[in-house]
C-alpha cells in the first residue's frame, strides 16, 4: 500500500461539525438491540428513558428515532401501524403548558385554544385517532417547568393508550427528576443507558461524516487510534478533536494522521497540570 | 442567493432617512445587511420592503424618520422562523423608485396545513415540518427541501404540488415562492 503523495483537497466546510447528524445515513447504530427495545416500547405506547453521560449521543439517538418513525409511518398505509413522533427540546420550555402546546403544535393541530381543550385532544387521542403518538422529550430533566407539574402531566399522558413517551437526560438529573415523581417512575418500561463507542464504531462514525464531504481517504488508521484514545469513545469529544485536526490539516495541506491529531489537540504543560485553568487561559489569550 | 441588494445610499433614499441612521440601525440589529468581502454594507431588497411595511408604508414623512430614529430593541434570535417576506418583481429596481409590493396574506401554520388537506396524521406532521423549512427559505426548489429534511421524495413532491394547487406558492423554473406569510 503506497499512497500517492498528492496534497489532499480539503473542503471548506468542516465534515466533523458538532451537530447531531442531519442525515440518517451518517448515524451509527450503537447498541442496536436496545434501540429495537426502545422502538418496541414506543409502538406499545409505553414510557422509555434514555440516559448516558454528556456527549454520548442521546439527542442524536432521539432525532434518529424520530426520523425513522416518521419515514416508516409515511411509507406504510396501515393506519394502525403509523406512529407520529413529536420531538420536544425540554430545556427550551419553561412551563408545563408549553410542553402541551409544543406537542399540539408539533402535530400541526390548532394550538390557539385553552389548556383544557388542548389537554382533551390528548386524553381523547385513542378515541379519535388510530395512529399512535410518541412524544420524544430531549433533556426532559433540564426543563424549567415545575417538576411536580411536569411529572403529573407526563404521568397523565403515560396513562393514555397509544401515547408513548421517551424521556432523555443526563443520568443524575434524570434520577433526581424521577425520584420526585414516583408514579411516573413506576410507569417506565424501558431504560436505555448509552455507553461509550468502541474504536470501530467511532471509526465508522467519523468515516461516515467524512464521506459526506468526500474526504474519507484522508484519514489514516493511526489517526483513528489517536482520536479514540483522546475521546475515550465519547462521540462528541471525538468530533471536536477531529474538527481541530481537520483545521490543522487543512492549513498545512496534509492528510490527517496520528501526528496531526496529536498536534491539533495538544494541551500545554500548565493546562495538563491545572485542567481548571484551561478555559480561562484560552479566554485570556483570545483577548 | 441571487437576491437584489442596494447600497446604503440607495437604501437611505428609498427609506427617506440618512445613511448614518441605517448604519446605526445595522449596529443595533434593526437592519439586516449583507456584508461584501470588503466589509461594506449592502441592504437586501427584502429588508427595505420589511422596513417599509413596518413603518406602515409611509415614505419620507416625519413619522417615518421618527420611527427609524428611535432605537429599536435589540433583536433576539428566536427559535421561530422569520416571517415570509414578499419577493419583489424580477425587473431591476432603480434607486428612488418605489417597488410595487403586494402585501401577502398572513396565515398561521395551522391554517396553511388545513388548506393543504393532508390525508393522514404523519403526512400532516411532515407537511408542517416542510412548511417551516420552506418559510425559512422563502424561495426554494424541491431538491433543497429534500436536502434539508429526511422525508421521502414522494412526500416532498406532494407538498410542493399542493402548495401550488392551493395557490399558496408560485412555481417558476422549478423554483417555488411562497405567496403567504407565516404568522405564529
Amino acid at each position: 500500500m503506497s499512497e500517492v503523495p498528492t496534497a489532499p483537497v480539503w473542503p471548506n466546510e468542516d465534515p466533523f461539525l458538532l451537530v447531531a447528524p442531519t442525515r440518517p445515513d451518517t448515524y451509527v447504530r450503537v447498541q442496536p438491540d436496545e434501540i429495537a427495545a426502545l422502538k418496541q416500547a414506543i409502538s406499545n405506547g409505553r414510557v422509555a428513558v434514555v440516559t448516558g453521560p454528556l456527549g454520548i449521543g442521546k439527542t442524536s439517538l432521539c432525532k434518529y428515532i424520530v426520523d425513522e418513525l416518521m419515514n416508516e409511518s409515511l411509507s406504510t398505509s396501515d393506519i394502525f401501524k403509523q406512529i407520529v413522533p413529536v420531538y420536544l427540546s425540554g430545556a427550551a420550555y419553561r412551563e408545563t403548558d408549553d410542553f402541551l402546546k409544543g406537542i399540539i403544535k408539533g402535530l400541526a393541530l390548532d394550538a390557539n385554544r385553552d389548556r383544557v381543550a388542548l389537554f382533551n385532544i390528548l386524553t381523547s387521542w385513542p378515541k379519535e385517532h388510530t395512529e399512535k403518538l410518541a412524544a420524544v422529550i430531549d433533556d426532559a430533566s433540564e426543563s424549567g417547568a415545575n417538576v411536580d407539574e411536569l411529572g403529573e402531566f407526563l404521568r397523565a399522558l403515560a396513562d393514555v393508550e397509544n401515547i408513548a413517551i421517551v424521556l432523555n437526560g443526563e443520568p443524575k438529573r434524570m434520577k433526581k427528576f424521577l425520584d420526585l415523581n414516583p408514579p411516573l417512575r413506576d410507569r417506565i418500561q424501558t431504560i436505555i443507558e448509552l455507553r461509550q463507542m468502541t474504536r470501530d464504531e467511532l471509526k465508522e462514525m467519523l468515516t461516515k461524516r467524512a464521506k459526506t464531504h468526500g474526504v474519507e481517504d484522508y484519514i489514516s488508521e493511526g489517526a483513528f487510534d489517536e482520536l479514540y484514545k483522546l475521546s475515550k469513545g465519547v462521540p462528541r469529544a471525538a468530533l471536536k478533536a477531529a474538527s481541530r485536526a481537520f483545521e490543522l490539516a487543512k492549513k498545512e495541506g496534509k492528510k490527517i494522521d496520528r501526528t496531526i491529531v496529536k498536534r491539533a489537540n495538544r494541551v500545554s504543560f500548565w493546562g495538563r497540570l491545572f485542567p481548571f485553568l484551561r478555559n480561562k487561559r484560552s479566554k485570556l489569550l483570545q483577548i | 442567493m441571487d437576491e437584489k441588494v442596494l447600497n446604503m445610499k440607495e437604501a437611505a433614499k428609498l427609506l427617506g432617512c440618512s445613511v448614518r441612521t441605517l448604519q446605526r440601525q445595522h449596529q443595533v440589529g434593526g437592519l439586516r445587511c449583507v456584508l461584501t468581502p470588503g466589509g461594506r454594507r449592502r441592504v437586501p431588497e427584502n429588508e427595505i420592503l420589511r422596513l417599509k411595511e413596518e413603518m406602515g408604508l409611509g415614505l419620507k414623512t416625519e413619522a417615518t424618520k421618527r420611527t427609524l430614529r428611535t432605537r429599536p430593541k435589540k433583536r433576539v434570535i428566536s427559535r421561530q422562523e422569520p416571517p415570509v417576506m414578499p419577493v419583489g418583481k424580477e425587473e431591476p429596481m432603480k434607486s428612488g423608485q418605489i417597488p410595487a409590493t403586494t402585501v401577502p396574506r398572513a396565515l398561521s401554520d395551522f391554517e396553511i396545513i388545513e388548506k393543504m388537506a393532508p390525508e393522514s396524521l404523519p403526512i400532516r406532521k411532515a407537511f408542517n415540518d416542510l412548511l417551516a423549512t420552506a418559510a425559512m427559505l422563502e424561495t426554494f426548489t424541491s431538491k433543497q427541501l429534500l436536502e434539508r429534511s429526511n422525508y421521502p421524495e414522494q412526500t416532498i413532491k406532494s407538498f410542493c404540488d399542493r402548495l401550488v394547487a392551493k395557490n399558496l406558492a408560485s412555481l417558476e423554473n422549478d423554483r417555488y415562492t411562497l405567496k403567504v406569510r407565516l404568522v405564529r
